[in-house]
């Protein structure tokens, strides 16, 4: 199987080989990191498109490869392409158009409508999975096995049925290796995290271990933004919420650098940029893609970035690229409702930002009592880099600024 | 466009009222979508008012008013006063077209209906031009699906009147005297077949070797006899040039020029797809060079808020492709996991109809498989002889080492019809063993797909 250079960012149409981290022959797991590619924007980890033998490097260490050239072969016996958009004969001009219609594959994937129905519901490549049906047909148990092997037995379901009543060792088995986990009760369903929600899961597992959290939470009235947002979007140029938040955050971020670093064994690592990555729920999980130096743009143009990368994000588009090279994050959870909420800081940064809902409330201004829209501002942060005075500070100077909007509609 | 001007938001926008756009719209406002539908004309677009249903309606009347010339032999005596009044047919024709797209309407309950031109703004907007009032919408997601439109010759300029294209073939009051039919596809043999039944002189002229060149030659040799004996001329690896001053279509082919006398021409030599008037390009989407827009198997175009369907994406232009990738499209921007990969059937109601799914026997022997070929004609079909319709056979084409059907293919009377099993032999990955096993009811066409299959195993053993 070919696998070609995905594209890995935006606009991006080549990327060096940095180094290659797996040996030629090698096994390699999916989702495995297999090489160094080096964009204009950053070096980033390619990953491997699925489980099995890297049989051969595309190309050397220090090789310019354009986007869908050829990077790795894998060896199996299907000679179909994956990686980036190509088809089976690919034109200049399909490949610069972006991504091609696929006509039922000339190798024929022998499996019903239902069946490949199944395959995509659960994620699994088809032109992948051999077919133990008769004259070599897919049937949904063998999409089911390459979802996940240990499944067999242990899904519930009719049509795994035919697979218990004549397994009666396999299952005993089943429970051996299993001993220590709780027994399936019928109606159960079993779904091994995979993708997104496994590299989720591990990085919040390393987040809790590893950094020691403190939280400062805030009170933001945000009456003038929310103004000035409606002015903006009444005027044909809106701009979201989310955009002044990370604004907002950035120029704090410069005022507190050791809010913007990370924790490195004993040193602490200031960073110069300001690159934010922005939670946003994409459906299937929690993506983070990341808007680099923010402190230096304007709101506006991170309304545009923000609109076009949680869109990328929602569709699943985004690159590995996007996803790198954030110093701080933030979340603006306030959509999904709530009070106030804290998050985990993400591993190798030292702090998370959250807003929640804006929910009016009886204040006091000048003595008066006035109903304002108020929101919760709360930062998560690790206490090794950080102390209350610049936690405090740090949030603050947020505050500050998103009570006083019209500041970052001309900061630079 | 007014500055400050106020894009109303829209869920869904779908362009184009066709089979492929309607069928899109009904099902995202079924699956829980605020959808919009943009269109042009009427609802149905080509296929339901100037394609695919007219097309039937006048090959129906064709087919019957044919039929009836012969049925003496069968004890039906029509008196000598028996004719074809065209223009009340041309009027039965416009009904049924009205009762669909009425139909369509109805489809569309949950839709909201706007009658306009639309073009795109950017990424993210569209206006759409009804008369002279403008608006703008804002779309969470689009469906390109506004279909194509008749090739042109620069030759042979459209006037709708002499020089006609389907849509204005479709509309004749008059049977044509002489008709000359540039191009030998499937719409220029229909029109030409059906024309030729109800009067015309019809003469067809293909540049390429042969006629129906989308289909197996075996599917197309009962079809090229059968012109014959309705006495059209069929002209091969030749081109019309022109008009001679006396209107007659200067025939171009291997033994030279000819003259050929034509009332009317009938240009249709293909079909081209409707994006060059959206201004794609202002959501970055750059067309192909045949003018289609690339798409993935969930329809998704290169501009992550855009999907296309039908017509103006790769594969054959077909009513049926267009419907199922709308569905697809819809069911994608609700978030199902749906995809476009199955195979597309093909039909053309010459005479006898003409029908094919998966592979034709080259394609399987090109693609590299161990090519199994069984056949069975309609001849020896009881029920064929009892319609008195024999012409034609059944083509199955299959892979020895599986013993995989590959492909179907059918001429004969109903093929239209009868190659749905087919589709579904194909789609479900059938082996000719399945299809022997099934029990087709007798006397019916369908056994001959039996017998078919029967020949095939007698091949592989």
């Amino acid at each position: 199987m070919e696998f070609t250079l995905p594209d890995i960012g935006e606009g991006l149409a080549e990327a060096e080989i940095v180094r290659w981290l797996v040996e030629e022959g090698a096994e390699v797991e999916e989702d495995q990191p297999i090489v160094e590619v080096e964009t204009d924007k950053a070096v980033v980890e390619i990953p491997a498109p699925r489980h099995g033998v890297l049989e051969r490097h595309g190309a050397p260490a220090g090789t310019i490869l354009p986007i869908g050239a050829l990077l790795a072969v894998f060896a199996d016996g299907d000679s179909s392409h994956s990686g980036g958009p190509s088809d089976d004969e690919p034109s200049a001009d399909d490949q610069e158009a972006g991504p091609v219609a696929q006509a039922p594959p000339p190798g024929r994937i022998l499996a019903t409508p239902s069946t490949r129905g199944l395959a995509r519901e659960l994620g699994v490549d088809i032109s992948t999975v051999s077919g133990s049906g008769p004259g070599g047909r897919i049937v949904d148990e063998d999409i089911r096995r390459a979802h996940d092997p240990a499944a067999q037995l242990t899904s519930s379901g009719a049509d795994t049925q035919e697979a218990h009543d004549g397994a009666g060792d396999q299952d005993a088995d089943e429970v051996g290796q299993d001993a220590g986990q709780p027994r399936g009760v019928a109606g159960d369903r079993r779904e091994p995290m995979r993708g997104l929600r496994r590299t989720t899961a591990a990085r919040m597992v390393t987040s809790w271990r590893e950094v020691p959290h403190v939280n400062s939470v805030h009170e933001v009235d945000l009456q003038p933004l929310l103004t000035l947002r409606d002015e903006l979007r009444e005027a044909g140029t809106p701009v979201p919420l989310t955009a002044f938040l990370v604004k907002a955050t950035a120029q704090a971020l410069v005022e507190w650098p050791s809010l913007n670093a990370s924790v490195d064994g004993d040193d602490i690592v200031f960073h110069d940029a300001v690159n934010l990555a922005v939670a946003v729920e994409s459906g299937e999980g929690l993506l983070v893609p990341v808007l680099a130096a923010v402190n230096t743009m304007p709101v506006a143009r991170i309304g545009n970035l923000l609109s076009e990368t949680v869109t990328k994000a929602q569709s699943r588009k985004l690159a590995p690229g996007d996803l790198r090279g954030a110093t701080f994050t933030v979340n603006n959870y306030g959509p999904l409702g709530g009070w106030f909420g804290t998050s985990l800081v993400s591993p190798g940064q030292v702090g998370i930002l959250s807003l929640g809902p804006a929910r009016d409330r009886v204040v006091p201004v000048d003595g008066q009592i006035v109903i304002r829209p108020v929101a919760v501002l709360t930062l998560a942060a690790d206490h090794r880099a950080a102390d209350g005075r610049e936690l405090i500070g740090f949030c603050v100077s947020v505050r500050e600024r998103l009570e006083a909007p019209l500041r970052l509609l001309v900061e630079g | 466009m007014v500055v400050g001007e106020i894009a109303r938001p829209v869920e869904v926008l779908v362009i184009g009222g066709g089979p492929g756009g309607y069928t899109a719209a009904a099902r995202a406002a079924e699956l829980g979508k605020e959808v919009v539908l943009v269109e042009a004309d009427r609802l149905g677009g080509v296929c339901l008012n100037i394609g695919c249903i007219p097309s039937k309606a006048l090959i129906t009347v064709a087919n019957e008013w044919n039929r009836l010339q012969t049925s003496a032999s069968r004890g039906i005596m029509i008196g000598d006063d028996a004719g074809l009044d065209f223009r009340a047919t041309q009027a039965w024709k416009n009904e049924v077209v009205d009762e669909l797209v009425a139909g369509v309407a109805g489809l569309l309950a949950n839709v909201e209906v706007v009658t306009g031109n639309a073009r795109l703004l950017d990424g993210r907007r569209v206006s759409v031009e009804t008369g002279d009032q403008v608006a703008h919408f804002q779309f969470e997601h689009c469906i390109l699906a506004t279909g194509s439109r008749p090739a042109r010759l620069p030759d042979l300029p459209c006037d709708g009147v002499q020089i006609l294209d389907s849509t204005s073939a479709l509309a004749l009051t008059h049977i044509p005297e002489d008709l000359v039919v540039v191009g030998g596809g499937y719409i220029g043999l229909e029109l030409g077949t059906a024309y030729a039944k109800m009067g015309s002189t019809v003469t067809i002229v293909e540049t390429l070797d042969r006629i129906g060149a989308g289909f197996d030659p075996d599917l197309m040799a009962p079809v090229e006899a059968r012109l014959d004996e309705l006495g059209v001329q069929v002209f091969t690896n030749a081109l019309v040039q022109g008009r001679d001053p006396d209107g007659a279509a200067i025939v171009e082919g291997p033994g030279g020029a000819k003259l050929v006398q034509a009332s009317h021409i009938l240009v249709s030599v293909g079909r081209v797809p409707n994006t060059d008037e959206l201004q794609l390009e202002r959501a970055g989407i750059t067309l192909r060079t045949d003018g289609r827009i690339p798409v993935d198997s969930q329809m998704r175009t290169s501009s992550r808020r855009f999907f296309a369907i039908g017509d103006v994406v790769e594969g054959p232009a077909l009513a049926h492709k267009a419907s199922e990738q709308g569905r697809v499209a819809a069911e994608v921007i609700a978030g199902l996991p749906s995809g476009f990969d199955q195979h597309v059937p093909a039909v053309a109601f010459t005479d006898p109809e003409v029908a094919q799914v998966g592979l034709t026997e080259a394609q399987a022997r090109d693609a590299g498989y161990d090519v199994a070929v069984g056949r069975s004609r309609f001849r020896a079909n009881g029920r064929a002889r009892t319609i008195n319709q024999t012409d034609g056979l059944v083509k199955l084409v299959a892979d020895k080492q599986s013993q995989m059907i590959l492909g179907v293919g059918i001429s004969g009377p109903d093929a239209s019809d009868l190659i749905s099993e087919g589709v579904l032999a194909v789609e479900m990955a059938a082996r000719v063993d399945d299809l022997v096993r099934t029990i087709h009811p007798h006397p019916t066409l369908s056994e001959s797909l039996v017998e078919a299959a029967y020949a095939l195993l007698r091949r592989m053993n």
